[in-house]
């Protein structure tokens, strides 16, 4: 969990940039989205069991220190943290890949077999975004809404998985092209 | 040979699941046996929730919902199981089945869903581990709900605050005193063990929840006219009425069964009663307000219904 | 197609899948798709669909939380300061720096929510220290992986919490079933510590040393204090529990330790993201699969199935637990649980097991795979951070392997240790 998982920014040179770029991108996006999630729960305990007590005992209306659907807010924000945290994790190296058989190829062909893996899985996650972009559009068309205490249009979150996947596969795609720029596996991950 | 899969959240054995396989039966009756229902008991498809957003893209054919939940989805669609509003179940069952079913069908096809009737789910009351008769017993309470925005405004309304309680966490938040009260129907309430933990229910009669058999509207139009006809028919055969009084006296068994095992009832008093319904009306302008335009015509039409039943 | 070709192509599709190194996540949406297009309705959406259902739930934000508290935990002096407690109030035992690790290990799984996070925080610093005061090495290795262990049966548990998304059942109540077992288990591990270091020599106690130990403890103690204690006293729920940690542990560090300066935070909580960035979409992907498993039918059947197999429920048990122990040695807890819990635990639950005791005998024989070859977390990770070889941990959490086994059986017959204290 505390180990040491190689970096993108420990490489440079043109695609390299972008990488990085990018994963920079991802990391504080995914890092605002997690911050509001600690702070608006943690305001929501204060607001309940310190702040509320303290209006009440002085008789003064608590509407307005409560925010509506402060949970459900949470949710969305580590759902939003959650798909972007799935490009970190690819650029980490810290996604799950079972190594049961990677034995089972003579070892000279690794090399090959990372590069087909790389266009394999780059070309599934396009796909999984192609398919999560359909599914987002058929709730936009249906006016889904959010459930629970917020009240907004649940597409515009949704949006974020098509977007994750996306940003993984082309993340693959790029390792393929550029193998160097491909993040080492760490021996064990969680 | 048609099958359509009907989820919901009853398990098998109980009244509401005993009614859906009593319409199952006669959908097979009504439509010669070309249209089956099978049905998935106890949320086995999913909460209630996901469930009717699945109902919509016709994913799953067929969901027999609480009105409350269905509303999270179509806000103005609370309006047949409004807070407070019926002064009995004979008024009521005038207005729903006279008046409200149209306004209600119609609200729910703004998703794609076609609502085919409604059934009952029972009424909604505060449970606690002590009883919540008066406004004053209840300021400043937790009470564990689903969270919406009309929920939220009723039980501010009643000076007490709202919290989302998942149902897993129910009995426990109850327990450790997250929330002091939560609402739940009386079958829920005794068949769960909740009265073990919390044994004093109030009956305030806060919300008298119906159910409705929600169908998607994209796997009805890929029926025939004739099976469309067929399913409504087949849910008419028991009228929503006889459906009511099925569910409601199943609850007074179980609440008598709630007593018998050392539980408390609260009944209010007139002047307790009057307590809770003083605010009410600002509260019916505040839905209506919450829910818009749309809301508007459906208060209109609850409106409309009660006049016409009073006469 | 046959039921039977279909098996087969799915199992060789899975064979290419691994041959070629995909990731977990790939694996399991490529099945999901394969089930969808072959026994569902072919309709590749579905499974997004599910995927949104299961994340849009607010159960699941305690994970978050646990995992940053545990890292910036971890980042600051937390474990240094628990263990000098411990061992000003054990060291005059015979093993005593032995049961002071693993009654650490036992606070520290009270504010982590993690195995490995356990292990490393407390291990990093107690194992030079007993390899210093000529304690055997293997027996070293074997306290602080174990008593890492006790990281996730112990609240607050991520393993417990996933459970009980996939089962929807009751986390406040898994976190109390964890208790009791936990406790048996820094017991057992307490007694063979003292047992099997019996001819070590002993220091005297210091009153000084307690009070100095305590001094600079408190905070640390106090917050296994606050975050159990807002569980247990319905200050907070889980989620909130954990979010109230964080803060409190960030202004410990932050303030008061003075450990944790801005970039660090920055980092833990880029260590959060990556974590939730692989494990989230697992579990949305699992679910997803047994969504469709469901609607297909197959747990009901499964339950029907060993229903009939098996004629009493201790014959069932005891094959369930001997299949989680090799799960265990071949997979990581927290993918064992999302694919298993969903189908076994209807079936325990016919076999009339409580599904929070059944949640706790999850938890407990996947803890044991933490320590058995050839998947091991704690063992790989050891390996690492302490550089032994791997058949030298494996040796060394061996005995501790046959301690969790009898607690385990312990738990099963005597089940009050973990339902005494769940309502
Ligand atoms: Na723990
Ligand atoms: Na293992």
């Amino acid at each position: 969990m505390a180990q040491q998982t190689p970096q993108p920014e420990d490489i440079t040179g043109g695609p390299r940039r972008v990488l990085t770029i990018w994963h920079k991108a991802e990391c504080w996006i995914a890092f605002a989205a997690f911050l509001f999630i600690s702070v608006i729960i943690v305001y929501d305990v204060i607001a309940r069991e310190v702040i509320i007590p303290i209006l009440q005992a002085f008789d003064l209306p608590t509407g307005t220190a409560v925010i509506r659907g402060a949970s459900k807010l949470g949710v969305y924000g580590l759902i939003v943290g959650a798909f972007f945290g799935l490009g970190i994790a690819t650029a980490s190296g810290a996604q799950i890949v079972p190594k049961v058989a990677f034995g089972w190829v003579p070892k000279a062909w690794g090399p090959l077999v990372d590069r087909a893996s790389d266009v394999f899985s780059g070309a599934f996650f396009l796909a999984a975004a192609w398919i999560a972009f359909l599914f987002v559009q058929s709730s936009r068309d249906l006016g889904m809404l959010t459930s629970g205490g917020v009240r907004i249009e649940v597409w515009f979150i949704q949006a974020v998985m098509p977007l994750g996947f996306a940003s993984v596969g082309l993340r693959y795609l790029c390792y393929a092209i550029w193998p160097d720029s491909r993040p080492i596996l760490p021996e064990f991950a969680e | 040979e048609t099958t359509l899969r009907l989820a919901t959240a009853a398990p098998q054995g109980t009244p509401w699941a005993n009614q859906l396989d009593r319409f199952a039966a006669a959908v097979d009756t009504e439509t010669a046996g070309k249209v089956k229902i099978e049905v998935f008991y106890n949320s086995q498809l999913g909460s209630e929730q996901d469930v009717l957003a699945q109902v919509a893209r016709g994913r799953i054919d067929i969901g027999y919902f609480s009105n409350t939940s269905a509303s999270l989805q179509v806000p103005e669609a609370i309006f047949p199981s409004l807070y407070m509003y019926f002064d009995d179940q004979e008024e009521r069952s005038c207005i729903l089945d006279n008046h409200m079913l149209e306004p209600t069908r119609n609200a729910f096809g703004t998703r794609s869903l076609y609502l085919i009737g409604f059934g009952e789910v029972g009424p909604n009351h505060v449970v606690g581990k002590t009883g919540a008769a008066t406004p004053a017993e209840n300021e400043g309470r937790k009470i564990g709900v689903s969270v919406s925005p009309i929920a939220n405004s009723f039980w501010e309304t009643q000076g007490m605050i709202p919290t989302s309680v998942p149902i897993a966490e129910s009995a426990s938040s109850m327990q450790t005193g997250i929330v002091d009260y939560t609402l739940f129907p009386i079958t829920f309430y005794v068949a769960s063990g909740l009265n073990k933990i919390a044994p004093v229910i109030t009956l305030a009669g806060v919300q008298q929840n119906s159910a409705v058999l929600l169908m998607s509207e994209r796997v009805r139009n890929g029926l025939s006219e004739e099976q469309q006809a067929a399913i409504d028919r087949a849910w008419a055969v028991v009228p929503a009425t006889q459906l009511r009084e099925e569910i409601l006296g199943f609850e007074a068994k179980l609440l008598e069964a709630h007593k018998a095992g050392g539980g408390t009832v609260v009944e209010l008093t007139p002047e307790q009663e009057a307590a809770w319904r003083a605010p009410m009306d600002g509260f019916y302008e505040k839905a209506v307000e919450l829910t818009g335009e749309a809301g508007r015509d459906m208060f209109e039409a609850l409106e409309a219904g009660r006049a016409a039943c009073a006469k | 197609m046959t039921g039977l070709v279909a098996a087969l192509l799915l199992v060789a599709f899975i064979l290419f899948l691994l041959v070629i190194r995909q990731p977990l996540v790939v694996i399991l949406l490529a099945v999901t798709a394969f089930v969808h297009l072959v026994w569902g309705r072919g309709q590749l959406d579905y499974i997004v669909e599910d995927m949104w259902v299961s994340l849009d739930k607010e159960l699941i934000l305690a994970i978050p939380m646990f995992l940053l508290c545990g890292g910036v935990m971890t980042h600051g002096s937390t474990a240094k300061r628990l263990i000098r407690v411990a061992a000003s109030l054990v060291g005059h035992l015979p093993g005593g720096l032995g049961v002071a690790c693993i009654v650490s290990c036992g606070v520290f799984a009270a504010i982590s929510g993690s195995s490995v996070v356990t292990m490393l925080a407390i291990g990093s610093v107690v194992y030079p220290a007993m390899k210093e005061a000529g304690y055997s090495n293997r027996f070293a290795l074997g306290a602080v992986m174990s008593g890492g262990t006790l990281g996730m049966i112990i609240p607050p548990s991520i393993p417990l919490i996933i459970y009980g998304i996939v089962t929807e059942t009751s986390i406040i109540d898994l976190f109390l079933a964890g208790v009791g077992p936990g406790l048996l288990l820094v017991t057992i591990f307490s007694i063979y510590a003292i047992w099997s270091n019996r001819s070590m020599p002993v220091t005297r106690m210091e009153r000084s040393e307690i009070a100095a130990a305590f001094r600079e403890g408190i905070w640390a103690l106090l917050m296994p204090v606050i975050l159990l204690g807002g569980i247990y006293s319905g200050y907070f729920t889980a989620t909130e529990s954990g979010a109230v940690a964080l803060l409190y542990a960030v202004i410990i560090e932050a303030f008061v330790h003075r450990e944790l300066k801005p970039a660090d935070f920055y980092k833990v909580y880029i260590e959060a993201i990556t974590l939730v960035g692989a494990l989230f979409p697992l579990i949305a992907v699992a679910l997803s699969l047994n969504l469709v498993l469901t609607e297909n039918r197959v747990p009901v059947e499964m339950v029907n199935l060993l229903r009939d197999w098996f004629t009493s429920p201790l014959m069932f048990i005891i094959t369930v637990n001997l299949l989680l122990l090799v799960v265990g040695a071949v997979m990581t807890t927290n993918e064992a649980i999302l694919i298993l819990a969903p189908l076994l635990m209807p079936a325990a639950n016919a076999f009339g097991f409580d599904p929070v005791l059944f949640g706790i005998i999850m938890i407990l024989n996947l803890e044991i795979g933490y320590l058995t070859p050839p998947v091991g977390l704690n063992l790989m990770v050891a390996m690492t951070a302490f550089r032994q070889r791997f058949g030298e941990l494996a040796m060394a959490a061996l005995p501790f392997i046959g301690l969790m086994i009898l607690s385990l059986a312990l738990v099963i017959w005597q089940p009050w240790i973990a339902m005494g204290l769940v309502g």
